[in-house]
């Protein structure tokens, strides 16, 4: 049975004759069963609240990544230390996803923290792929992209990325994940791993189903500090708009180390870009390799202070209050943190360091700077640049399983560098190699959404024919 | 750089972390990769330009000093309390 598209559910739902309640039991029940078999979730919400409202999102099923606070419903960003945690307020995203009548029907599962590629890190489920179930979704935003891809009902995603979060586990899933310029959306409500990294967005089916959550969450919040000031735009009404004569830039560095299949694919999808009347043109960013080595720098030293938090005390994992406050809190994150979160604990203290601070800490935000710059210098004459997202296809369990904690970082490479320069990205599937999906990544300059997501758009209409 | 267990263990001690002798022996072999491929950065030369705290440029944004009333109970999610104050393990 063809599942409805969004778009196709959104005209039925604004009839009066809509049996919410029929609709409702059946999400909740396919819910339960997509978690038998693929276990994309943490919590499953039974009786998600219906708002009187029915705003620009009636009645859609929307998951919402579990580092994101919802009220009343368990909030664990995946991690044990905060097993039963209930925030008593939403995130702004979650807020504005109510009010235009959206349901929340539950939290998807990830990486501890965000921390993994692969979100086989995790205390909870732990997501299969739909298309192979040997094989992971990606990380760490893995519930999100497996939940949209077996879902058999109508449903976007929020998910959020700090390295390429979004973007990896749609490439992986064949789906379209969309991550906005840094400071878009607002955090508020979102448990950090990197304030300066952390963005907030969405996985979709298609690109108009990313292309209309933006269009929700998006927006100033006076309760973030970092969260742009700009107005309110309807992401929607750049997708029909002509893409001919557009320009982009085709980085050489990001197809070195890449799977020959995933390049020749990819390149097909610059040929079908070319069809729909965009011009490319070859490029080089020798500052990519530094990326990485910078990115980790900078992520592991901001969550080593934002994970200070979680002490024990206020919320989450507590232990018998006994010795004093110092030994109490190592005690508590002793139990409490996975290896991998005490391992970037301990790297982003390390590096923080006096004697080691400026070698590693400063000299990665310099090198950030130049990175930044040098993406400037191709958006002076580009529209968009096109990479492929992942280096690899989806990976078998048992492969990720022997990988050493710096060759899991290596898998980044490619999704990095537009995420520490704070760039907006959309990964869209291009082709398949060995059955299994390739994304291919579209990076725009800053606030220029509205020029990817119609790319993206008329690249998926021509993709399809 | 080599990376001695007792370092391993100053910096555990720094980040509030307990972690067992096993961890100490796999953590300092692992940090001698990871602080390798770190350095790679040491590669670029060019320091003079200003390190991007923000990934955009962000002013200081300020709000009305004003004292607000929470709206939510920021006691719910805690066993350790007691009245209105949060108890915890003694400081000094």
């Amino acid at each position: 049975m063809k599942v409805r598209s969004v778009r196709e559910f959104l005209e039925e739902a604004k009839s009066e004759s809509f049996d919410l309640d029929g609709f409702l039991e059946k999400v909740v029940r396919s819910c339960k069963k997509i978690q038998e078999e693929y276990s994309p979730f943490i919590t499953i919400v039974e009786k998600p609240s219906k708002s009187k409202n029915r705003g620009k999102l009636p009645y859609l099923p929307i998951s919402v990544k579990d580092n994101i606070c919802t009220k009343g419903i368990q909030t664990t960003a995946g991690s044990k230390i905060l097993e039963g945690y209930i925030p008593p307020f939403d995130a702004t995203c979650v807020e504005n996803v109510l009010r235009e009548g959206g349901l929340i029907i539950g939290k998807t599962a990830m990486d501890e923290f965000g921390f993994g590629t692969f979100t086989t890190n995790c205390y909870y489920s732990i997501p299969k792929n739909p298309i192979d179930k040997r094989r992971v979704c990606g990380g760490s935003s893995g519930g999100a992209a497996c939940l949209t891809l077996a879902a058999d009902f109508p449903h976007i995603a929020i998910a959020q990325s700090t390295g390429g979060s979004i973007a990896c586990p749609s490439s992986f899933t064949g789906t379209v994940g969309l991550t906005p310029t840094y400071g878009l959306v607002s955090r508020f409500g979102l448990i950090d791993y990197a304030n300066s990294l952390d963005k907030i967005g969405c996985i979709g089916k298609e690109v108009y189903d990313v292309a209309l959550l933006l269009s929700i969450i998006a927006g100033y919040d006076e309760k973030d500090s970092t969260s742009i000031n700009k107005e309110k735009t309807d992401y929607t009404k750049f997708l029909e708009e002509n893409v001919k004569g557009l320009k982009v830039a085709i980085p050489r560095e990001y197809f070195e180390g890449v799977d020959q299949e995933i390049s020749q694919r990819v390149w097909d999808g610059i040929k079908i870009l070319e069809r729909i009347g965009i011009e490319y043109e070859e490029v080089s960013l020798p500052l990519t390799r530094y990326a990485l080595p910078s990115y980790y720098i900078i992520a592991m030293a901001e969550a080593s202070t934002n994970l200070a938090k979680f002490c024990g005390l206020r919320y989450g994992l507590s232990l018998e209050l006994k010795g004093n406050f110092n030994e109490y809190f190592s005690e508590v994150r002793e139990v409490g943190f996975g290896e991998e979160a005490k391992r970037r604990v301990m790297l982003g203290t390390f590096v923080r360091m006096a004697g080691y601070r400026d070698a590693y800490y400063l000299k990665a935000l310099k090198v950030r700077k130049l990175i930044i710059n040098e993406f400037k210098k191709v958006f002076s004459k580009f529209d968009a640049i096109v990479a492929p997202t992942m280096p690899i296809v989806a990976p078998r369990f048992e492969d990720v399983e022997k990988l050493e904690p710096v060759e899991v970082y290596m898998m980044d490479v490619l999704t990095v560098p537009p995420e520490l320069a704070g760039l907006p990205n959309i990964s869209i599937p291009c082709g398949y190699v060995r059955n299994l999906p390739v994304g291919m990544h579209l990076i725009g300059d800053h606030f220029q959404e509205g020029k990817i997501l119609k790319i993206a758009y008329n690249f998926e209409r021509e993709w399809r024919k | 750089m080599k990376i001695e267990k007792t370092t391993v263990e100053h910096v555990s001690k720094l980040a509030r972390i307990k972690i067992s002798e096993e961890e100490i022996e796999k953590f300092a072999n692992q940090f001698e990769s990871i602080l390798k491929f770190f350095s790679m950065i040491d590669e670029i030369k060019e320091t003079d330009v200003e390190p991007a705290f923000q990934p955009i440029e962000i002013k200081n944004s300020y709000r009305e000093d004003e004292a607000k009333k929470f709206e939510w109970d920021p006691l719910s999610n805690t066993k350790h309390k007691e009245g209105e104050y949060f108890k915890g393990p003694r400081v000094v």
